[in-house]
């Protein structure tokens, strides 16, 4: 029955180890024991899509150098992918009453503005972004500002790019919003809601691994990059702050999630402004 | 009189559901001269005895698909003139590719917004 049911398959102390070992090394994701059926559970899933009937069975593909392909989808898998509009709404005050009224001065001076969600998910957090922007600049699309979002699995940025929503997650939008930013959609035998065109505009999704080289140019103004490091040890976290501290303009914001705080156990020119938001500190410190 | 009051359509779809949503849209352009068909030998049949301006066809569905549809119209006199547009979850090159050889006029990728539908069916027809 057990073998028959994949529903029913179970994962033994070695396959976790096997999975969780993979998972840290392509992505640092790190899974500790306590978090094995949560791993069971999503992989379950993609052993039912593979039909395949045994954890070792798709450790051992997954190890395998024909698995490379499927390395990513697993990690895809493991990661979560729960996103919201305008989730930790605290940050797009800040980001609508403090970090635009200035960005918007030097953009409407002829400057280059950027902005990234790092770890985007399905385009939740990245068009929050963009709906604020337009809400407070509607001449945002004629300005040199542009929106980088990413995410290591490359499904969710195709479900990202398409800007397509349930009508589940409306809700999270105000009706100002609604009114402005979103239009019904066809989508088969379901309405739903698809972002305008213009939101679409103002966001470029990628797919990027954080652990791997970025090929980025320039630097941002604001970095959003909330509820991702989590999945990181600490090791990792501290490798990753100071890219993101390398990449960030002078005077630029970083916010995190709820849960997470820059470590104080590396050197950072990183300030905290707010909850779980920072700013560069090396140039503010002295031009204000 | 406007385009949208003389042009008479064709939708269709398997699903029921998306058929009165695409009919719903097509409405609220002002085109009523709308019939629908859930497959394409009936839609065939329909447009055989009844011409349209436009086939507004999903691709996948059983038995005939909208590309299989397509070729079938463009096959036959009576049909071939008819404008099409292809309405598709997955917009594979592949597919893209093939419709055009066989003379499709135009695509949409589901999900799509009643405005993307008219523009595409402006695309073809003209302004409604």
């Amino acid at each position: 029955m057990g073998q028959s049911n994949p529903n029913a398959l179970t994962m033994s102390d070695t396959d976790f180890k096997a999975i969780s070992d993979i998972a840290y090394k392509e992505a640092g994701l790190v899974f500790l024991p306590e978090k094995a059926s949560l791993v069971q559970s999503r992989i379950n899933r993609r052993l039912r899509q593979l039909k395949i009937n045994s954890f070792s069975e798709y450790t051992a593909f997954v190890e395998s150098e024909q698995g490379f392909g499927e390395r990513k989808v697993m990690i895809s898998s493991l990661t979560t992918n729960v996103s919201n509009f305008f989730r930790e709404s605290h940050h797009f005050d800040i980001l609508r009453e403090q970090v635009l009224p200035n960005l918007l001065s030097r953009a409407r001076a002829g400057g280059r503005i950027r902005l990234w969600s790092a770890g985007c998910s399905t385009g939740q957090e990245p068009y929050s972004i963009a709906m604020t922007l337009l809400d407070v600049a509607p001449d945002a699309p004629s300005l040199d500002i542009k929106i980088l979002a990413t995410d290591i699995d490359p499904d969710v940025i195709f479900t990202a790019k398409q800007g397509y929503y349930e009508k589940t997650s409306v809700g999270d939008i105000s009706e100002t919003f609604q009114t402005k930013f979103i239009e019904t959609a066809i989508n088969g035998q379901k309405t739903g809601f698809k972002m305008t065109e213009t939101v679409r505009n103002m966001v470029s999704f990628r797919e990027l691994n954080l652990l791997s080289q970025w090929p980025i140019s320039g630097r941002f103004d604001v970095i959003f990059c909330r509820n991702v490091v989590i999945y990181f040890d600490e090791a990792t976290q501290l490798s990753l702050w100071p890219r993101f501290e390398s990449v960030t303009a002078p005077d630029g914001w970083l916010f995190v999630g709820h849960s997470e705080r820059l470590s104080d156990r590396f050197e950072t020119k990183f300030v905290t402004v707010g909850p779980t938001a920072y700013r560069c500190s090396s140039h503010f410190d002295t031009q204000t | 009189m406007a385009l949208r009051d003389q042009i008479r359509v064709i939708v269709v779809d398997d699903m029921s559901t998306s058929r009165g949503l695409i009919t719903q849209a097509l409405d609220s352009f002002g085109i009523r001269n709308v019939v629908t068909a859930a497959d394409g030998p009936t839609a065939l049949q329909s447009i055989m005895q009844s011409p349209v301006h436009l086939v507004i066809s999903d691709y996948n569905m059983p038995g005939m698909d909208g590309l299989h549809l397509l070729h079938a119209l463009r096959q036959t006199p009576q049909t071939k003139g008819a404008g099409f547009i292809l309405i598709t979850g997955r917009a594979d090159r592949e597919i893209i590719d093939k419709g055009r050889q066989l003379g499709m006029n135009n695509f949409l990728k589901k999900p799509f917004t009643p405005p993307e539908l008219q523009l595409c069916i402006e695309a073809v027809v003209g302004r409604l």
